[in-house]
């Protein structure tokens, strides 16, 4: 606009209507916390939120089933029952779950030809000893979830307490502790497992010591660099010059701000426990008959896979299922914690 | 730079020690006796025997012994394998696990990147779901359960390849293609996480706007800078290749290290499993040595003698 005279008398302006000055600075939509953002975003992912259903569904059908499956019911053999396929009561027309199994070709009802009382079936059918095999899957699930929720557990103490004392402290004790997480990456995880399962006895509590002891390096090493970086942020210096005692601080702010990589370094530990587990057992060094695991289900399957392909199917069915459910829902976490990341 | 390397090769020798320190007293407290069938032996057979293996000396004796074998290239005498040195026990196995754990990585990497940068490229529509699908069961089955059932549909039904064994070529297809599955779901997720990355830079912006197709941006700028962080991936192939191989080569029956480690476990062959052991970390500590430089020299942004990240 030129320079043009502008004569502006008071007639000219109207005033605003009553409160419309404040309607500027609404927010529209309530403010979300940290918590409900994430909330929101994973919400959006569907994979994760069924992997999410999936995996509370398995917890709660491998730690329910706890009175009803125990030792001497899973020992204990049926030779009559032996290598019995799966039948499903009122799937009759499905091959493989109505009792019935391929022998040179034909479909066979297994049931039949064993002489198996009318009402006796079972769902995931029998092993070799006549044990059921849907009984033993669910214990070996049960396993497994021990496993990671141990391994998730040393990483959460272990790992965090460790990566936050090197981190806070900084300089010579800084060194001296990446120094030993140094020598122990180095070293394959494998070795320090296999060593130790070496040293104590095979089973369930030397594979999960085992695990433990070699999973939390990562965990340590991502909440040190993490530290290194809070340690510096305003809110932490206020803290400090306040005169708040270390440990105070560690747990009041820094635990906080750590949560989002704590909760998806996590998530990747249980997976990776999960194989080490089924991994050792189906080599057999980790846990042994007459225990069982996943891995020990596996071994057994695949010897006779020719012949009785569903012993190692269901097995290794459950254990994918598990795999994939966890390794999504730490995609699923990830993104929701960190939208900057991926997408 | 030399100083740094000096560093490094100071704490790798250090790395070195501690495992054979830790792995050669672990065995010795170990219950249990070296000798199979050891009630038939006679108290002289028997003292013969510690005689011949060294082990009636001290324990810092054999300790000290043991180190000064290893420096060259000395890892006694299996138990298992009546006279036979766990070096050359090693040696004879060590050819079939690189070969096969070379083969996977090649593979694996190839079409990791090519399913990577595919899905990057047609981000957000079905190719990129399918990869990332593809991925997530790479990542999640275990490969011992894809062995088994590659060994059994593809081997035994279809017959296309044999089903175990070692020799000929197509003999090390299958275990091939089970081991590489891990690399390329890893190599997939990460190339593809970092063409998305390099794709909305500025500096492609610019060849797109200057004219340059498409491709050719893709070709000439952006894969060069996505690959560059895939060296970072190397340990942690390394580390997966080494725990495929001890299974994978258990169920093809192939004669490498990581079957002779299982059976050196089950059979408690102390200097084998510590030999086996050494090797694993010598190789992993060398191939970690040997990122950090290669990273180095490809991207001069990362300075090596910054020591930390």
């Amino acid at each position: 606009m030129d320079e043009k005279e502008l004569n502006l008398t008071a007639a000219d302006f109207e005033p605003l209507p009553e409160g419309a000055a404040q309607d500027n600075e609404k927010i529209s939509g309530p403010s979300l916390s940290f918590g409900q953002n994430v909330w929101l975003r994973f919400k959006q992912r569907k994979a994760a939120v069924i992997s999410a259903i999936i995996i509370i569904v398995m917890v709660l059908v491998a730690f329910g089933s706890t009175p009803f499956i125990n030792k001497s019911t899973l020992v204990k053999s049926h030779p009559q029952y032996a290598n019995l396929p799966a039948k499903v009561p009122g799937l009759d027309a499905i091959n493989g779950l109505n009792g019935k199994i391929k022998q040179n070709g034909q479909w066979v009802d297994a049931y039949a030809q064993n002489n198996v009382p009318k009402g006796k079936y079972f769902v995931a059918g029998t092993d070799y000893l006549g044990r059921s095999l849907g009984q033993r899957i669910i214990y070996g699930t049960k396993i497994s979830l021990i496993v990671a929720l141990v391994a998730a557990f040393f990483d959460l103490t272990l790992g965090v307490f460790y990566g936050i004392v090197s981190g806070w402290k900084g300089g010579g004790v800084d060194n001296v502790l990446q120094r030993i997480i140094e020598i122990i990456s180095s070293v394959p995880n494998l070795i320090i497992v296999v060593l130790m399962l070496v040293v104590l006895h095979p089973g369930i509590t030397s594979i999960i010591l085992a695990i433990a002891i070699s999973s939390w390096t990562t965990m340590a090493r991502q909440v040190r660099a993490e530290t290194l970086s809070l340690k510096n942020e305003e809110y932490v210096l206020a803290a400090r010059s306040l005169g708040e005692s270390g440990w105070k601080i560690a747990w009041k702010h820094l635990v906080p701000n750590l949560s989002s990589i704590i909760i998806i370094q996590t998530m990747y530990t249980i997976p990776s426990a999960i194989f080490f587990e089924a991994f050792l057992s189906f080599i057999g060094i980790g846990i042994t008959a007459p225990e069982t695991s996943l891995g020990v289900l596996l071994n057994e399957g695949q010897k006779n896979f020719q012949f009785l392909p569903y012993q190692m199917w269901y097995p290794a069915i459950v254990l994918c299922i598990l795999m994939i459910a966890f390794n999504l829902l730490g995609d699923g976490l990830r993104d929701a914690f960190d939208p900057r990341g991926q997408k | 730079m030399t100083k740094y390397l000096l560093k490094r090769i100071f704490y790798m020798i250090l790395t070195l020690f501690l495992v054979a320190t830790i792995t050669f007293f672990l065995m010795k407290f170990m219950p249990g006796s070296p000798y199979a069938n050891e009630e038939k032996l006679t108290p002289q057979q028997i003292h013969i025997m510690n005689e011949q293996y060294g082990l009636n000396k001290p324990l810092i004796v054999q300790y000290l012994l043991y180190l000064g074998g290893m420096l060259h290239g000395d890892f006694g005498t299996s138990f298992q394998y009546s006279n036979q040195p766990v070096s050359s026990l090693i040696a004879a196995r060590l050819g079939a696990s690189v070969q096969l754990g070379l083969q996977a990585l090649i593979v694996g990497v190839i079409l990791g990147v090519i399913i990577g940068s595919i899905a990057a490229m047609k981000q957000g529509t079905w190719v990129d779901s399918t990869a990332t699908v593809i991925a997530i069961i790479g990542k999640s089955v275990p490969n011992f359960v894809l062995a088994v059932l590659l060994q059994y549909y593809i081997g035994l039904k279809l017959g296309w390849f044999s089903i175990a064994g070692w020799g000929e070529f197509s003999q090390t297809i299958l275990p091939t293609i089970a081991l590489s599955v891990g690399p390329l779901a890893e190599t997939a997720r990460f190339i593809r996480t970092s063409m998305v990355d390099t794709l909305s830079s500025d500096y492609i912006e610019l060849g797109r706007a200057k004219g340059l197709s498409r491709m050719e941006v893709i070709r000439k700028h952006a894969m060069r800078n996505s690959f560059i962080p895939l060296v970072t991936l190397i340990g942690p192939y390394a580390v997966a290749l080494m725990t495929g191989s001890m299974v994978i080569e258990n169920i093809f029956n192939i004669p490498g290290i990581g079957e002779q480690f299982v059976k050196s476990i089950l059979t408690n062959d102390y200097p084998t499993i510590m030999g086996v052991t050494m090797v694993y970390c010598i190789g992993l500590v060398v191939i970690l040595l040997i990122t950090d430089i290669i990273y180095g020299l490809i991207d001069p942004r990362i300075r090596l003698a910054g020591g930390e990240q």
